[in-house]
């Protein structure tokens, strides 16, 4: 079966990052320029005709915010996922514009390879989540046990737990894995499995309900 | 009880008083059928001496006619049929305002009544109240001879009034209201008394002043005393109960002075001492009585004390100072009062025959009395009530005022450490500035001016200039003391510099306990050490392998990064000397040692409480 090639969109104001970008996309095979914007308002006509598989925007932009297209975008094509081009990655950015619907963000300093492959990766199901998220899933969780114990003890695994407190002291996926003896594909199992549990089916309805409960999903973790 | 409570109690005993007194006007109206009997003869025997008998006229008052002596009495009156008698078919009477000690009555040789014990000198029983006797109107005959046999005890006002006889239907309604007069009325008053002074007893339960204290012993004790005049079964026998009057009046008169003193402000105290000396006094010259066999000890008292008291009455009218004009008017005007019918009730008792048998004033005076005190004791209490409301708002207030103060001084309080705080959130950021971002832009600067350093070098110095700036970012969010957290953001950030750099990253974390000495800038020293050791590594070891380590031991964390580089040659660089700086700044053990090989950089971080603060 040959790779899907997947449609990308491109909101970014700045011109010298916006050609970085669009040279990122261009230079992968699964992947396809399908627009490029310096201006919330011509994306935002743009996207009432047509359609694309991803969308990489920035926030600040000269005639608005990329969370008023976030928004929308999420609830009128949940098939587009959004990421957000970000230098810092601070936590409250994120945590706002995955509130907004976006499932990640991409460093404005990543390296060509890696902006493509975060693409490539999120398409593909992907769910990464980064260490300090994963902390927080963690504190939330325990603190779940202490108050309500009899409701929320059964919400993770012991072995998921383990993952998530793996991740959280810096481990990364390939080494989650070899330390228990499982594979990769295990590990990410266990990762999708975090979703199914808080019982929700669609990707941005988990991206929603994770944020809600202090789990932020769509971070990449660092590779080992 | 409350004021108003007092007040409709005041205005029901006045209007009740009111209602008792007024149908008992005197209006003695006697038929021509009632005869009024005044010649006796009498017969006495005195300290068992028989005197010749001898003609008197009634009334008998035996205080005047035997003074200070006891003794019996027969006393025989002869009289012709009354009018109109011969033929009555209805019962008569023999009818006596007063009668004492004890009698027994005999009507042409038939016994009509007898009371108390006729031989018994200072038996506790004593007639004091109105006798009428009813007999059938054929005991009457031509000449009639009515036979009276008495006990009489020195000083206690024994004797026979006038004696009335008639139809009984005609004397009996004399008879009724003279009972009423002295009997109900003397209850009436004795009964006001009692509620005097209970009304003071529940304000003292409320608030123990000694105003109430005294008018509550004051009013009773005059209840006792104003009893006495009808009460004639006595608890104790004459002489006793005697003295115990005395004192309980002695008493009283205490009471009163100390009223006085409330009201009019306190006496001097030689005057305190001459109406102590006088309260004294009376117990004593009372008990003496039956010693000397004399009453002149007692009657001098009763002289002194009118005397001291009439004198203080005129001392109290040049006060000038003192609580409430109204007050001190109306109580003068009651002591007064009280005084004239004390004098007037003494004077008549002993020395006039003709008033045997009146009404004592006394009695009158000191209700009169015990309603002004009734008024002085209650307007006192609401005064009191309304200082107490009034403090009590004052308090309120002033701890209003208190906790605005309080609200106030916290608010500034905390405004001026939210300005610290933020005063110290900057001097930090300024700091990490200048050690991390700042330090690798002018390097940049540097590298692109001199012309000769590789792009690759310069993008390299950038790099680690944005890694920085992402992890003071982290940083914020980390929670102090969680070195777990530290380093997973550390990796994280790190993550593709080092691959890029084309080095493996070993990494062995375990569960760290949380870091007792981590705060806030112990957190930021330690990532930047870090960071540091690792920049050093990816730079300047060209090693294939990083191993972070980081464990659990001995009290102690230790944190451990080796490389397979090339070792270390100097360790007197800058970067080395700020990671050694740091790392005695958060009180870590930092050792940098070559292995084998590359180099081992190990810091201990200790993790016992220390009570010294660390060099921040």
């Amino acid at each position: 079966m040959p790779d899907p090639i997947w449609r990308v969109a491109l909101l970014e104001d700045d011109k010298d990052t916006r050609a970085y970008f669009e040279r990122c996309v261009q230079l992968h095979s699964q992947l396809e320029l399908a627009a490029s914007f310096d201006a919330l308002l011509p994306a935002m006509q743009w996207f009432e005709t047509n359609t694309a598989d991803v969308l990489l925007t920035d926030l600040a932009l000269p005639d608005g915010h990329g969370l008023t297209l976030i928004k929308e975008l999420a609830q009128r094509q949940p098939t587009c996922d959004i990421l957000v081009v970000s230098v810092f990655g601070d936590e409250d950015t994120v945590l706002s514009c995955v509130e907004a619907g976006a499932v990640g963000y991409i460093h404005k300093d990543s390296k060509p390879a890696d902006v493509a492959q975060i693409i490539v990766d999120v398409k593909q199901g992907a769910s990464p989540i980064s260490p300090m998220i994963a902390r927080k899933l963690l504190e939330r969780l325990r603190r779940r046990t202490t108050d309500v114990a009899p409701v929320h003890a059964t919400l993770l695994s012991p072995r998921e737990s383990e993952v998530l407190e793996l991740i959280a002291r810096g481990y990364a996926y390939a080494e989650i894995a070899r330390l228990q003896g499982v594979t990769m594909h295990t590990i990410q199992s266990h990762i999708k499995n975090l979703y199914a549990k808080l019982a929700v089916h669609s990707r941005s309805e988990a991206v929603f309900e994770a944020t809600r409960m202090g789990l932020l999903a769509s971070m990449k973790p660092g590779e080992g | 009880m409350t004021v108003e409570r007092a007040r409709q109690w005041i205005a029901m005993v006045a209007i009740a008083s009111a209602l008792l007194i007024t149908p008992f006007a005197r209006a003695e109206t006697f038929d021509d059928r009632v005869i009024t009997l005044t010649d006796a003869d009498i017969t006495a025997t005195i300290d068992g001496e028989l005197r010749p008998t001898t003609p008197i006229q009634l009334p008998l008052h035996w205080d005047v006619s035997y003074p200070e002596l006891s003794g019996t009495a027969t006393l025989k009156l002869a009289f012709k049929r009354p009018p109109n008698s011969a033929t009555a078919a209805e019962p008569y009477m023999i009818y006596m305002i007063r009668i004492a000690n004890a009698y027994a009555i005999e009507l042409n040789g038939t016994l009509l009544a007898t009371a108390g014990d006729l031989d018994d000198i200072g038996n506790r029983w004593s007639s004091k109240q109105p006798v009428g006797i009813s007999f059938p109107a054929k005991l009457l005959v031509d000449d009639n001879v009515l036979l009276i046999q008495l006990r009489g005890d020195a000083a206690r006002r024994a004797g026979v009034a006038a004696i009335s006889l008639g139809p009984t239907r005609l004397i009996e309604p004399i008879r009724a209201k003279a009972y009423a007069l002295r009997v109900v009325m003397t209850m009436a008053c004795a009964m006001l008394s009692f509620l005097v002074s209970g009304f003071c007893f529940l304000l003292w339960l409320q608030q123990k002043e000694k105003l109430y204290a005294w008018a509550c012993i004051g009013e009773a004790i005059w209840a006792i005393v104003v009893l006495d005049v009808i009460w004639e079964s006595l608890p104790l026998r004459w002489t006793a109960w005697t003295i115990t009057l005395v004192s309980l009046r002695a008493i009283w008169i205490w009471a009163l002075y100390v009223i006085i003193e409330q009201v009019f402000g306190r006496r001097p105290e030689w005057e305190r001492w001459a109406m102590k000396v006088m309260v004294w006094c009376a117990p004593i010259s009372i008990s003496l009585a039956p010693l000397v066999n004399s009453l002149v000890p007692f009657r001098t008292w009763r002289g002194l004390s009118a005397l001291l008291m009439t004198g203080l009455l005129i001392r109290l009218l040049f006060v000038k100072q003192g609580r409430g004009a109204s007050e001190r008017v109306l109580l003068w005007f009651g002591v007064a009062l009280l005084l004239i019918a004390g004098v007037h009730d003494a004077v008549a008792s002993n020395l006039f025959s003709s008033q045997y048998g009146d009404a004592v004033w006394a009695k009158y005076a000191g209700s009169i009395l015990g309603l002004t005190f009734m008024w002085i004791v209650s307007k006192r209490f609401r005064q009191a009530r309304a200082e107490t409301r009034q403090l009590h708002a004052s308090l309120e207030q002033r701890i209003e005022q208190k906790e605005l103060e309080l609200r106030d001084t916290f608010a500034r309080l905390s405004a001026a450490e939210k300005s610290r705080a933020v005063v110290a959130e900057r001097e930090r950021i300024l700091r990490d500035m200048h050690d991390g971002v700042g330090a690798n832009l002018a390097t940049a600067m540097r590298q692109l001016e001199s012309g000769t350093a590789p792009a690759s070098q310069v993008a390299e110095t950038l790099r680690e200039s944005l890694d920085h700036l992402k992890l003071s970012i982290d940083a914020m969010n980390l929670p102090v003391g969680d070195v777990n957290a530290l380093l997973a953001s550390l990796r994280y950030r790190l993550q593709p510099r080092i691959e890029s750099a084309g080095i493996a990253l070993e990494w062995q974390v375990d569960l760290l306990p949380h870091w007792q000495r981590g705060s806030d800038l112990g957190m930021r020293h330690l990532q930047f050490l870090l960071l540091e050791a690792i920049s050093n590594a990816l730079q300047h070891a060209d090693a294939s392998t990083l191993t972070l380590s980081a464990r659990f031991l001995d009290e102690r964390i230790e944190i451990e990064l080796r490389d397979n580089g090339k070792g270390i040659a100097d360790q007197s660089g800058r970067g080395l000397r700020s990671m050694r700086e740091r790392a005695s700044a958060i009180g870590a053990q930092l050792t940098i040692e070559p292995g084998t090989p590359g180099t081992r950089v190990r810091l201990g971080l200790p993790n016992i409480e220390q009570r010294a603060t660390p060099r921040e």
